[in-house]
């Protein structure tokens, strides 16, 4: 690793404040498994690392009724796995979590940075969207917040402004008759990066229909990809076995792989309809109970 | 390059240590304070060669930077026996051939450690999932999940005589 | 022991006739307090006091020309103590050797000369340039500061477009290498290899069934978890001292020599606890450049590859890429076979095709066969040997074939097998008789396992499907050099002093000859293995050979031992040395059994008294190879849609001879086994077109995790060896061959889709499944037409006939080119 200057901040306004000063150049650092790795391997080479690891209050897993699930940007995904709420509640959210890398990835790595990172195979990041999770940023010009479907932008790239922090990612309180479920392909059983993935995420109405409906495709696009003409066919219909087959060729056409080391874009297709299938089938049967 | 101190405890003892910020936890064992039991397989938290334990916590101290560890309880490899008696996980790795070169060892250990921490009766699958972030090229795990099982029932009616 | 025993005399032999006290257990690992303490010292854990840390720039090209390299801003780094290019190495290994030495001499297309790339890139990752400097900060950042202009080259990264006559040349200096000679104009095609006999044209003609398929692997790496690491040290009095993770401290000192031009006695080499090899370390690596840098800086430098530098720029395994036919009656008798065997060996020439010929087609009698190897350079990282170096793939070749035709005749895969086994006599590819084998055996041994004889279970998870794969593998067994002292102590306890360095606990096993065979409790021996300075000579570790070669010098310096303390005690009691007797640590007067002394009493007298203490001394040179075999069973179970794979169980049957310590028996077993697996489902290279690896990370670069290893079953199978003590026979490289061909015949099964390409997890599994739906053939022999390649040499200098010998020499394995012949004043 490159040298570099290293600020501990211990405050969230100390943190933003120090970013401004410094300008351009500098990295935030929460768990540090993907900016460790990039100083190490990639050639990242920040000017000076701003650290959360003494900010107060970021490290919180909380759930109230009304307000939803608080996680903060320090919590790590251990934090959030364990969580008795988020077990109870969010099952979709630890079953992702529950993906990344191995217990020690886990103990070090947070949610916040796993989307701050912005690859377009981040696991949790699929699942969030479809729960419709709000992020919390702030800069020295105080906090705003932006719905995560937002954020991504590209490959490593997101709606974050120079200077500005994630605080907090918030998920809406769950709704009643709504399931969802996350599933990823890998090579290796643990350990391993999604070469494709999809969260699927339903409301039924008291008559049955669909009344909501999100499917986010992970790994198959420079971020993760709504696929809208699957979400639209489903809306307002009664979920049959065919309907969900339609839906997942539907999410094929949504989604725009390339071929790298991880698999080929006609194989990433392939697995789209797939897990696509998969996901809504739990879904929509846990939606039922 | 500015210097700074961390403190941390390492194995138990209070440890000040002089170090760049660009420096890993990883650095600070085996460079400072000597402590090369830990290894280090990939540096980008594939292998877990480096693991130890944080406040009790398995991690990757290769994805640790040096001054992360500010105010932290570390456990190394070197911390594992106390009063110069193994801890069961050590002799069960000997007894069983949980080892063949060594070198996923320590971390291996420590994670073993972590799981029979919180769970005294893991089943081969949750052992299986404890430790698949310890790459082991030589034994094929088999007798290291072996090892572990021994372990954890060694500990179990140890801990039934001690509770008797 | 009870005394209603025979008694067992020093005269008594052969050994295997007694009963064995200590051979045959599973004792605990001599050296694993050390190892679970973390005291255990590694390549990277040695430091020195003023130690600089040494680092390389590595080529971003595949294949270009260095137009300039500009070291201006990197030298005048503080911190930066030595800075050293390509250019550089005559003049500084003239200094050090005081001879003159011409430029030419290292730009050669020998990866053991061309430490450092000189005037050309050849693949991505070659080390460029090497900085030492007192932090590994200041290294990166004087690195950092380099600037090397290159002119990109056409890349070639895949064997076969290699083979064209118009594919760019990766060297300009290497001419096609065969029986009859070289050829006069530059190829790719570093060598080809031709084994035939009988007419093979007429036995296909005349087959009433045949099958044909081209299989393709991919490189792979041996994936040890410790990164090379070496530290080395020079004093003004002329000598060096390395530290370094080896497996061969005597290989080292004999590489620098050459390297260097010194005598090997200004080389100390001290082989650090290894962290894993495989082959990989058998050859040297940082240890040349190293040595340099401290030369040039004038302090102790150490150096460690990061994991990507391992994964890019080190020896993986070759990739393969096999045509092969197979002819038979309908009865499965094999009767021809016809096979093109095509290795990417990587930018410098070496590896080697025979071997993998060797290992596939050598378990089975062929009576006509046509053999064919390439050795096809490309763009990538010189390869080398990697446990069993091209079995796996030679295997996975003709063990598939062999499925498909039992498939075809509707008959057992082991049925088929057992039809076509070789046995003693029998004649492998380049001609050389087998001795005594057990391959039959662990035939047998899975036929009547308890998992073949009963029905597939259906799969444990929804949707997925099971199957069940067999396949064999050879290992022509390696010998070598190995000497060994076992030194009595005045106590009556031995140490072994030995040369050769435990890869994987025949340190354990040595202790448990000794005991044997000085008859005194395991606990009472142990074992050190010093620096070059110190110790006995020994050929590198590899091959399967230590246990082998290593004990029998062991077994040997042990009986020395005994018999030198038995005179001692003839000494001691005042009677002829032929009237003593001594058993379990006792000597005694025959006449008079009464007059006993214990071997400790014996040790410490002899240490100041008749003709002192004891030093048993034991060497071996050339022993009978002892092949090994092996059959596995594979379970799988595959998920239809997505093409995952995972294998549940493995049964693993092998000839080891004798299980000297059953334990390290199945460990290498089961590693291998996992190895294999990775081999087969999840491992392999990726290259794009411009020549970069793609996953130079463990990340992607995917080797099992605990959770993709099945529970793995080993059935020690003991066929006697004829050389070796008890009969033991290597153990540590066959068990990865059978593997790979094993679990594609198990998807194979579950599935129908027949995999030919590997690794096979995932989208392989879908095509597949889905040719064979649609009624697709990509299995048609390609044949590959060179035409004649036109020779300088019509004399053929080596004709196969001549001297036949496995290709599985230990050499393979410690690619020669690095192993240079010591220079001996
Ligand atoms: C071995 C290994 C396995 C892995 N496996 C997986 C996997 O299976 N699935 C997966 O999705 N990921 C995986 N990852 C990637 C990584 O672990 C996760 O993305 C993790 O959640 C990142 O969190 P972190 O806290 O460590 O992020 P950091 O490394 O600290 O930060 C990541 C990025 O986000 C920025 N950032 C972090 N926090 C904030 C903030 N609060 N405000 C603004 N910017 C911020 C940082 O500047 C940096 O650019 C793996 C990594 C490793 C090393
Ligand atoms: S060295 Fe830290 S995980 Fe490999
Ligand atoms: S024992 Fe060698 S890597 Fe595990």
């Amino acid at each position: 690793m490159r040298a570099f200057a290293y600020h501990a901040p211990a405050s969230l306004a100390e943190a933003v404040a120090i970013l401004r000063r410094e300008g351009p150049g500098g990295r935030v650092l929460a768990g540090g498994t993907d900016l460790l790795v990039q100083m190490k391997e990639r050639g990242t080479v920040p000017r000076y690392v701003v650290s959360l690891r003494a900010v107060a209050d970021l490290s919180h897993v909380t759930f109230q009724t009304g307000r939803g699930l608080v996680i903060g940007s320090r919590a790590s995904l251990t934090d959030v796995i364990t969580n008795r709420d988020v077990r109870e509640r969010y099952p979709i959210i630890v079953e992702s979590a529950g993906l990344v890398g191995s217990h020690q990835i886990q103990n070090l790595g947070t949610v916040g940075g796993n989307i701050c990172n912005a690859s377009p195979s981040a696991d949790t990041a699929p699942p969030l969207i479809a729960l419709g999770a709000i992020l919390r940023l702030h800069s020295d010009q105080g906090p705003r917040e932006l719905p995560i479907a937002e954020f991504f932008t590209g490959p490593g790239r997101t709606a974050l402004e120079e200077g500005e922090v994630l605080a907090e990612i918030i998920v809406p309180d769950p709704q009643p008759h709504s399931g969802g479920s996350y599933e990823r392909y890998t090579p290796r059983q643990e350990m391993d990066i999604a070469v494709a993935s999809a969260a699927s995420f339903v409301i039924l109405a008291p008559d049955g229909t669909v009344s909501h409906a999100k499917i986010i495709l992970g790994a198959v696009g420079p971020t993760p990809l709504h696929a809208r003409a699957a979400e639209a066919m489903l809306v307002g219909k009664i979920p049959s076995g065919g309907l969900i087959e339609a839906a997942a060729s539907a999410a094929v056409s949504d989604a725009r792989p390339i071929s790298d080391q991880r698999g080929s874009e006609s194989y990433r297709r392939h697995l789209i309809n797939v897990l696509t299938r998969r996901t809504l089938t739990r879904a929509i049967e846990s939606a039922r109970g | 390059m500015a210097k700074m101190i961390v403190n941390v405890e390492v194995n138990g003892e209070l440890q000040e240590l002089l170090t760049e910020p660009h420096r890993t936890l990883l650095d600070l064992l085996r460079d400072n304070l000597s402590l090369t039991g830990t290894k280090e397989g990939c540096g980008s938290g594939d292998c877990g060669a480096c693991t130890v334990l944080i406040d009790g916590r398995p991690v990757n101290s290769c994805l640790v930077l040096a001054p992360e560890a500010e105010g932290r309880r570390v456990t190394t490899v070197e911390g594992l026996a106390e009063d110069n008696k193994l801890h069961p996980v050590q002799t069960a790795f000997i007894e069983e051939g949980g080892l063949q070169c060594g070198i996923c060892t320590p971390g291996m250990l420590i994670s073993a450690v972590a799981l029979l921490r919180s769970n005294t009766e893991p089943s081969e699958q949750s052992i299986r999932y404890a430790i698949s972030g310890n790459l082991c090229r030589c034994t094929g795990y088999d007798k290291i999940v072996r090892a572990i099982e021994v372990a954890s029932k060694r500990m179990k009616a140890n801990a039934a005589i001690a509770s008797h | 022991m009870t005394t209603t025993e025979l008694p067992r005399t020093v005269t008594e032999a052969p050994a295997d006739k007694v009963t064995h006290v200590v051979i045959g257990q599973r004792v605990a690992k001599i050296e694993g307090v050390d190892k679970v303490t973390g005291k255990a010292l590694y390549g990277a854990d040695t430091s020195r006091p003023g130690m600089l840390w040494g680092k390389m720039l590595p080529s971003p090209h595949a294949h270009a020309i260095i137009t300039s390299i500009d070291l201006s801003a990197a030298r005048a780094l503080p911190g930066v103590f030595a800075v050293i290019t390509g250019a550089d190495l005559p003049g500084i290994v003239a200094r050090i050797s005081e001879t003159d030495l011409t430029p030419e001499e290292f730009d050669t297309p020998s990866r053991g000369k061309q430490i450092l790339a000189w005037k050309k890139v050849v693949f991505f990752g070659q080390p460029v340039v090497a900085v030492a400097a007192v932090t590994p900060a200041i290294a990166e950042e004087a690195l950092a500061l380099i600037k090397v202009v290159y002119e990109p080259l056409p890349v070639v990264v895949d064997p076969e477009a290699a083979m064209r006559p118009d594919a760019p040349l990766v060297q300009n200096a290497v001419f096609t290498e065969t029986f009859s000679g070289k050829a006069t104009t530059p190829s790719n095609i570093a060598k080809v290899t031709e084994l035939s006999r009988g007419n093979v044209d007429e036995a296909i003609a005349n087959a009433e069934v045949t099958v044909s398929g081209t299989f393709r692997t991919a490189m792979v790496h041996q994936g040890y978890i410790e990164p090379q690491a070496c530290l080395a040290e020079y004093s003004a009095d002329g000598r060096f001292t390395i530290w370094t993770s080896t497996q061969g401290q005597f290989g080292v000192r004999g590489g620098l020599s050459g390297f260097l031009k010194i005598p090997p006695r200004r080389i100390r080499v001290t082989a650090s606890e290894i962290g894993g090899g495989f082959g990989a370390k058998g050859a040297m690596t940082l240890e040349p450049i190293c040595t340099l840098l401290a030369y040039s800086a004038g302090r102790p430098v150490k150096m460690q590859l990061t994991r990507s530098e391992v994964l890019r720029a080190t020896r993986p395994a070759p990739d393969a890429v096999m045509h092969v036919t197979l002819g038979a009656r309908t009865d499965g008798t094999l009767l021809g076979a016809r096979a093109a065997f095509i290795w990417d060996v990587g930018a410098y020439p070496g590896g080697g095709s025979v071997g993998g010929i060797n290992c596939g087609f050598g378990p089975y009698i062929v009576p006509a066969y046509s053999y064919d190897g390439y050795d096809v350079l490309t763009n990538r990282p010189s390869t080398g040997a990697y446990r069993a170096p091209n079995g796996p793939q030679g295997a996975f070749a003709v063990e598939s074939a062999l499925d498909m035709l039992a498939r075809k005749l509707g008959i057992s895969p082991i049925t088929l097998r057992l039809r076509n086994a070789v046995r003693e006599g029998d004649r492998n590819p380049s001609d050389v008789p087998y001795p005594r084998i057990g391959f039959r055996e662990t035939l047998e041994a899975i036929e009547n396992h308890p998992v073949w004889a009963s029905p597939k279970a259906t799969s444990s998870r929804p949707g997925w499907l099971r199957g069940r794969g067999v396949a064999c593998g050879l290992w022509g067994g390696g010998v070598g050099t190995s000497m060994a002292h076992v030194n009595i102590g005045e106590d009556g306890s031995a140490v072994i002093v030995t040369g050769a360095v435990d890869l994987a606990g025949t340190r354990t096993t040595m202790a448990q000859i000794a005991a044997e065979e000085l008859q005194i409790p395991f606990e009472r021996v142990n074992i050190v293995q010093p620096d070059t300075d110190t110790a006995p000579f020994n050929n590198p570790t590899g091959g399967s050979r230590l246990t082998y070669s290593l004990g029998t010098a062991v077994y040997r310096a042990a009986i020395d031992a005994r018999t030198k303390l038995k005179q001692r005690a003839s000494q001691q009691f005042r009677c002829p040395a032929d009237e003593v007797d001594y058993r379990d640590g006792e000597f005694w007067v025959r006449s008079d059994p009464s007059i006993r002394l214990t071997i400790g009493q014996v040790a410490r007298s002899a240490a100041g008294s008749g003709d002192g203490p004891v030093v048993g001394t034991g060497e071996v040179t050339h022993l009978l190879r002892a092949p090994a075999f092996a059959t596995q069973l594979v379970e799988v179970e595959v998920d239809p849609e997505t093409g995952a794979v995972q294998v549940v169980n493995v049964v693993a049957a092998q000839d080891v001879g004798r299980a000297i310590n059953p334990t390290a028996c199945e460990g290498q077993i089961q590693g291998g086994v996992v190895q294999g697996i990775g081999w087969a489902l999840t491992e392999g290279y990726v290259y794009d077109e411009q020549g970069r690896l793609r996953n130079p990370g463990l990340l992607d670069y995917r080797m099992p995790t605990a959770l993709d290893a099945p529970n793995i079953e080993c059935v020690l199978v003991e066929v006697p060896a004829i050389d070796g003590p008890y009969g033991v026979r290597g153990v540590g490289e066959v068990p990865i061959v059978p593997t790979p061909a094993a679990v594609a015949n198990a998807v194979f099964d579950a599935c129908a889709g027949r995999v030919t390409s590997l690794p096979l997890c995932g989208e392989p599994v879908i095509v597949a499944m889905s040719d064979s739906r649609t009624g697709v053939d990509r299995s048609q022999m390609v044949m590959f037409n060179l035409g004649p390649i036109p020779t300088g040499n019509s004399s053929a200098p080596e004709s196969p006939g001549e001297e036949p010998k496995l290709a599985t020499e230990v050499e393979d394995y410690c690619a020669e080119d690095d192993v240079a012949e010591p220079e001996i004043e």
